[in-house]
């Protein structure tokens, strides 16, 4: 059941004489409940595929579907919609705002949305919990380390429940610790709550917590990984036991 | 889930929360904009809670406290013979009663100490007639008794009088100036009133006022009563159109116009103000600007998370109109101090008038009103823009900002437009018409225009001088300025208007001070003259009879005595003064400064028919042409007058006022009092024995007192002086919200440049490179401001003095070079001082996070 | 892995018995199937031999005597040298795709482009397959091997990088032609003398 959809999604940049294309032609589906990462190189257009996935960016031509919404049927105030209710949001830097605590940072979507403060703010609490930030909720953005902000970037991303979480190179500030921890964090979402997860990265380690891989280049999609349903528990203990012994 | 009904509440409150905490994690940046704000706002309410105040104070001073149905003056306030009058007005149908009276409000000169007059400095004088005055209203006595017919020296006060001089008592006795000298009067009785404390009435027979305001068989007021169930418009009408138009019934005329400066003050004051809300209004405008740039990535971010663009408008506007609250809220308690402030310093200067009364200074709601919504209004206006453009940005535009790296060609076409508007404004200011002032204007503008496209040739032309300092760093910063030439100039252009303005403001004090001493200095050929209590406001005096005149003439020492009398009047509608003069002694005694006409054919003109020499202000204020004729209403009606000069001296050189002969004024208006003295002694007297003798005389015309010349114009220059300091006080506020702007500017390139600045610190350049080259970005900067400010200010203070010499103040135009000089330095000192917040701030940057800017 | 100094760690904390030695060296290293016997006993006599142990005989009532070894401080001294010597690490050449990689280079039926997409392909699968099981192995008692988990994990990630790093390159291998050997002189030989073979394996280490 797919919930992400493309068609020839195409991005150029740059003006007629000087086009730069971001995205060429690009024809990809997200199923539901699927961990999608889109690596490549940089410069392959991924974190551009990344934002017009999520209407945060218009393409040139072709189109994006959530479910069966036509993302470029929306006017700007429709997107915001989407995206206060639809998608969730991970970047790789500056995703507070310095002025919130860590609690009214993740309850921002909510309160935009037009929730009751009070219960935006509950619900925030909740959030933090699940990542595990519950006693850092009074914090500014800079009494937190980097992994932690980017734990309440995570618990802000799903405090809205939303059907798609789009992350860019999440974990590209963090050291390798945190890195794991945001990641594990993400698969328990998707294997949780069955959403969805479409993330950038260019760290192989990340990537491979993921169900499927989409490999760009130059803007296209070059290669693909289905990374489930290979059981091969027994057969990697052996053989690293036995590189180990050797 | 969008539920509407929380939606605007829950998010307006977060939205609120967060714009206290960005504003107040901008301290200094948020202080520095609300202050122009404040400014203005305190301006504002200051003026419009005073002036109705100080209106409402001098009406009740100079007030008619009448209880007569209509009241009848000649257009000119002068007296008259009131035969005819009487007559035809009693003959109108309802009118019941009519009396002739002469009343005027004199201010009393400070007697000796134990004058019975107390506190009182200003009387009304009422001369009535004891016999008909009944008729019109009662007089209820709570003492002694009323006038009676054939009463000499005997006067009726209000009982109310005695709150200002207790020692008044039926029976008491006390000296009054009169026209024909000090003359003893006594008390007979209090009327059961309070009456205006401001000047209480004092009523006497009619033959009495007539004598002491040496004004036989005059009167200058006539009082009416009505029919009780006649429309009293309507005979009011009636009664003016028998009279015809030398006269009409007594409305209430501008109290400003007698007093003129006061009333430009205010306007000068409330221009002040509404600037102040014009640079507040363009302060929070660029701050606003920079803070949204600053704070691109919060911005983006909550786009990310679906704001939409009306909510991130709505957050920008927010946060302004917090400022612009708190802006508002303390400028109405620094206004209302500023109020408390003014009015003491107006009642010390115009004690004459407000002696006897204490201006009370009411919250007026409506200023209250009117400032606030000002205020906040100019908030809100200035934040609309940056927080429009924050909102349209989309957010991936939010999430990198555009670094524009190409040069803006726009630059090129606003120079050609700029350069043409210039040229056409020196063209206008050269041409030394009117015209001169609007091309001071215009000058300005085509600066701000042309300003883009000169900065990238001024950067070329200094580039070279920083780089002896700076070394690398220069290059660097020409450069960065040449990349983003219209933000540089916009910058440059506060500074460069404000020191401009400040340039200006030199010029024209300068002028003005030359021009004061000037006239002082020539004006005053005779060596003792002769003031009387309230210069310039001389319908108050009384003035003296020819007496003094003669006695100072019988001097040994006299060589010359030179009078001048007064009276108002109106000609096409503008109030004048009519300065009566002895075209023979005055050239001899005094001295008029001539613009047109020469000083020979002009005094003698005068003695020879209705001719009249013009002060420039008058001259412009009436549209008239020398050599011209004009209209003058006086006591016997409309009387035609030609102009034989134009001239003025130091005294009236700021009013509207015209000189004709003694004769003509005691024809046309029936004044022969003299209000001012020049002496001329004789060569190689002893002056200072000589202003002993008079001021012997002038002891029994307390009204008068002598000085040396010498030594009154000193004053008078050091008066003027006393005032430069506040206009160049003004001129310096100007400058902060030029330094602001330049904060603002200086900030957001750095922060554009965050990846540029990391990459040169990785490179091995060091925090202090980074810091030089902020501070020589900044340096070029003010440098550039500066020229373009002493060229605009050089030219717009051309068209301003080119202005006074409009309106008739000649005055030749001094190059400000203190104030150039003055204008660079501060210029490049305050590019200085803004350029260290940034500079630090750059320098601190962390190397990595910088480059990992996007 | 060397059994020899393994065996004088384990001396190292106590004394022990064969036996125990061998359940010892089981548990640390984790091994679903047993270091041979045969081979603790044969290492454990070349260890007496070498003075680096040493043995008393426990006498039991009702088991055999068994040999209860301990550590001689030859035998610490020569322990604490291991652990100071650093592992060198030998690079694989011999790394069958890297072979096959340079094969395909030269020509082959199936593009080198190929190659690599299928080798990533693995190399993604066993990664993913790892982590699988990084995150449910229990810190608190399986910390050696998560250890070892983790060391797969940055090996698969180096090799991941080093495939990109050869898809980067394929333009500049594209242009690579192998040196040919020199033709074998037929006929007469001529005055001139053919050169000595030179070939360089590329990647060998400089001189």
């Amino acid at each position: 059941m797919s919930i992400l959809h493309t068609d020839s999604l195409t991005k150029v940049y740059g003006d007629i004489n000087h086009p730069i294309p971001a995205v060429q032609t690009v024809n990809l589906t997200v199923d539901e409940g699927e961990f999608l990462a889109i690596m490549g190189p940089s410069g392959s257009g991924k974190s551009t595929l990344l934002y017009l996935l999520g209407g945060l960016d218009k393409p040139s031509t072709g189109k994006v579907w959530l479910r069966d919404a036509d993302l470029s049927a929306l006017n700007d105030d429709g997107l915001s919609r989407l995206r206060r209710t639809e998608f969730g949001f991970v970047f790789q830097f500056f995703n507070l705002i310095p002025v919130l605590t860590a609690q009214e940072n993740v309850a921002i979507p909510l309160i935009l949305d037009g929730a009751p403060r009070r219960a935006a703010l509950k619900q925030a609490d909740e959030a933090l919990a699940r990542v595990g930030l519950a006693d850092r909720s009074t914090h500014r953005p800079s009494e937190l380390s980097g992994g932690e902000q980017q734990r309440v970037a995570l618990a802000r991303a799903l405090v809205t429940t939303p059907a798609v979480i789009l992350a860019d190179e999440p974990t590209g500030n963090l050291d390798s610790r945190s890195g794991d921890e945001m990641a594990q964090m993400l698969r328990r979402a998707v294997d949780e709550r069955k959403q969805t997860l479409v993330l950038v990265t260019h760290d192989p380690r990340i990537a491979a917590y993921a169900d499927r891989i989409v490999f760009l280049k130059d803007g296209k999609i070059v290669d693909e990984n289905r990374l489930k349903g290979q059981d091969r528990a027994e057969q990697i203990r052996e053989q690293l036991t036995k590189m180990a012994l050797s | 889930m969008t539920t509407q009904t929380h939606h605007f509440r829950a998010t307006v409150w977060q939205m609120a929360l967060m714009g206290q905490r960005y504003l107040s994690g901008r301290k200094l940046r948020t202080v520095l904009t609300t202050l122009a704000i404040v400014f203005g706002v305190a301006l504002i309410f200051a003026v419009n809670l005073v002036l109705p105040s100080v209106t409402e104070a001098f009406e009740q001073s100079l007030s008619t406290a009448s209880s007569a149905d209509i009241r009848i003056l000649n257009v000119t306030g002068g007296s008259f013979a009131p035969g005819e009058v009487l007559a035809t007005i009693a003959d109108i149908p309802h009118v019941q009663a009519v009396s002739g009276v002469l009343e005027r409000t004199i201010t009393l000169p400070t007697l000796a100490d134990n004058n019975p007059l107390g506190d009182i400095v200003q009387i009304k004088l009422i001369g009535i007639d004891p016999a008909v005055a009944e008729n019109i209203r009662p007089f209820p006595m709570s003492a002694g008794r009323f006038l009676a017919a054939g009463d000499q020296n005997a006067v009726v006060f209000a009982a109310g009088v005695t709150e200002l001089a207790p020692e008044l008592q039926v029976g008491t006795t006390f000296s009054l100036i009169t026209a024909t000298g000090l003359k003893t009067f006594t008390v007979i009785g209090f009327i059961d009133e309070q009456g205006s404390l401001s000047a209480p009435p004092m009523y006497m027979t009619l033959a009495d006022a007539q004598s002491a305001l040496n004004q036989p068989g005059l009167i200058n007021t006539v009082e009416v009563n009505i029919d009780a169930n006649a429309d009293e418009d309507a005979v009011t009408k009636d009664i003016e159109n028998a009279l015809g138009s030398s006269f009409q019934s007594d409305t209430a005329s501008s109290v400003m116009d007698s007093v003129g400066a006061l009333g430009i003050a205010f306007s000068v004051l409330d221009l002040l103000g509404f600037l102040a809300l014009f640079l507040g209004a363009f302060l929070i405008f660029n701050t606003f600007r920079t803070v949204v740039v600053e704070r691109h990535h919060d911005l983006a971010m909550l786009r990310a998370v679906g704001a939409t663009r009306r909510q991130i408008t709505t957050m920008i506007m927010i946060e302004s109109l917090l400022q612009g609250i708190v802006g508002t809220l303390i400028g109405l308690i620094l206004g209302y101090l500023l109020a408390l402030a003014y009015i003491s310093f107006i009642g010390q200067f115009y004690h004459t008038y407000f002696a006897g009364i204490t201006i009370e200074l009411r919250l007026i709601p409506s200023a209250v009103v009117l400032a606030s919504v000002l205020g906040i209004i100019t908030a809100l206006l200035a934040g609309y823009l940056p927080a429009r453009s924050a909102g349209r940005a989309s957010p991936l535009e939010a999430l990198r900002p555009a670094t524009t790296a190409r040069v803006n060609h726009a630059a090129r076409w606003s120079l050609i437009v700029g350069v043409v508007l210039m040229l056409l404004a020196v063209a206008l200011l050269l041409s030394g018409s009117s015209g001169a002032v609007g091309g001071a204007l215009l000058f300005l503008i085509g600066m701000l225009f042309a300003a883009p496209g000169l900065i990238i040739p001024v950067a070329r032309l200094f580039g070279p001088l920083l780089t002896l300092w700076f070394a690398r760093e220069g290059d660097l910063a020409r450069g960065n300025l040449a990349r983003q030439p219209g933000r540089a100039a916009l910058t440059g252009s506060t500074l460069m208007i404000g020191l401009a303005v400040l340039i200006l403001i030199t010029a024209t004090i300068s002028a003005f001070d030359v021009l004061v001493t000037n006239l002082t200095n020539a004006a005053f050929s005779s060596d003792i003259v002769l003031i009387p209590q309230a210069i310039a406001i001389y319908d108050t005096v009384i003035g003296a009879d020819d007496s003094l005149a003669t006695r100072l003439r019988a001097l040994p020492e006299t060589q010359t005595v030179a009078s001048l009398r007064s009276a108002a009047t109106e000609s096409n509608g503008q109030r004048l003064q009519v300065f009566g003069i002895d075209p023979g002694a005055y050239p001899r005694g005094a001295s008029l400064e001539f613009n047109e006409g020469q000083p020979d054919t002009a005094f003698s003109a005068l003695a020879s028919g209705r001719n009249a020499i013009l002060t420039p202000l008058a001259r412009s204020a009436l549209g008239l042409e020398f050599d011209s004729d004009f209209v003058l209403e006086t006591v016997d009606g409309p009387q035609t007058y030609h102009i034989v000069g134009v001239a003025s001296d130091v005294l009236s050189f700021k009013v509207n006022a015209i000189y004709i002969s003694q004769d003509n004024l005691a024809a046309d208006f029936h004044k022969t009092e003299d209000v001012l003295l020049y002496l001329r002694l004789n060569p190689g007297e002893d002056t200072a024995a000589a202003l002993t003798d008079v001021q012997q005389i002038t002891q029994d015309y307390p009204q008068f007192t002598a000085y040396l010349t010498s030594d009154y114009g000193g004053d008078l220059i050091a008066m003027t002086n006393n005032v430069l300091p506040l206009f160049y006080a003004l001129a310096f506020l100007i400058l902060f919200p030029a330094a602001l702007g330049l904060l603002n500017t200086l900030t957001i390139n750095t922060i554009e440049r965050t990846r540029e600045i990391g990459v040169v610190r990785a490179v091995g350049g060091t925090r202090g490179q980074i810091r030089r080259i902020v501070i020589a970005e900044a340096l070029l900067l003010g440098i550039f401001s500066a020229a373009m400010g002493v060229v605009a200010g050089v030219a717009i203070s051309y068209g301003f003095i080119g202005a006074f010499g409009i309106i008739g103040w000649k005055v030749s135009y001094t190059f400000p070079l203190l104030g150039i000089i003055a204008a660079v330095v501060i210029g490049v000192m305050l590019t200085l001082f803004t350029a260290i917040l940034p500079a630090r701030n750059a320098a601190k940057l962390d190397i990595i996070r910088a480059l990992q800017y996007e | 892995m060397s059994v020899k100094h393994t065996l004088l760690a384990l001396l190292y904390q106590h004394p022990m018995h064969g036996y125990e030695l061998g359940k010892q060296l089981n548990v640390v290293i984790n091994a679903e199937w047993d270091v041979k016997p045969g081979q603790i006993a044969s290492t454990l006599a070349r260890l007496k031999d070498a003075a680096l142990v040493d043995y008393e005989i426990e006498e039991t009532t009702d088991a055999p005597n068994r040999k209860v070894y301990c550590i001689t401080n030859e035998g610490r001294r020569e322990l604490e040298h291991w652990y100071l010597t650093p592992e060198v690490r030998e690079y694989r050449l011999g790394d069958t795709f890297y072979i096959k990689l340079v094969l395909s280079l030269i020509g082959g039926p199936i593009s080198p482009e190929q190659v690599l997409m299928i080798q990533r392909r693995e190399l993604y699968q066993q990664l993913h397959e790892v982590t699988e099981l990084l995150r449910y192995a229990d810190i608190r008692t399986q910390l050696p091997w998560i250890l070892l988990l983790e060391s797969a994990t940055m090996h698969l990630e180096a090799d991941l990088r080093w495939i990109e790093m050869c898809e980067a390159r394929l333009p500049d291998l594209k242009h690579y032609s192998p040196p040919k050997p020199a033709p074998k002189v037929r006929g007469r030989p001529r005055r001139r003398v053919a050169e000595p073979l030179k070939s360089k394996v590329p990647g060998t280490s400089e001189d």
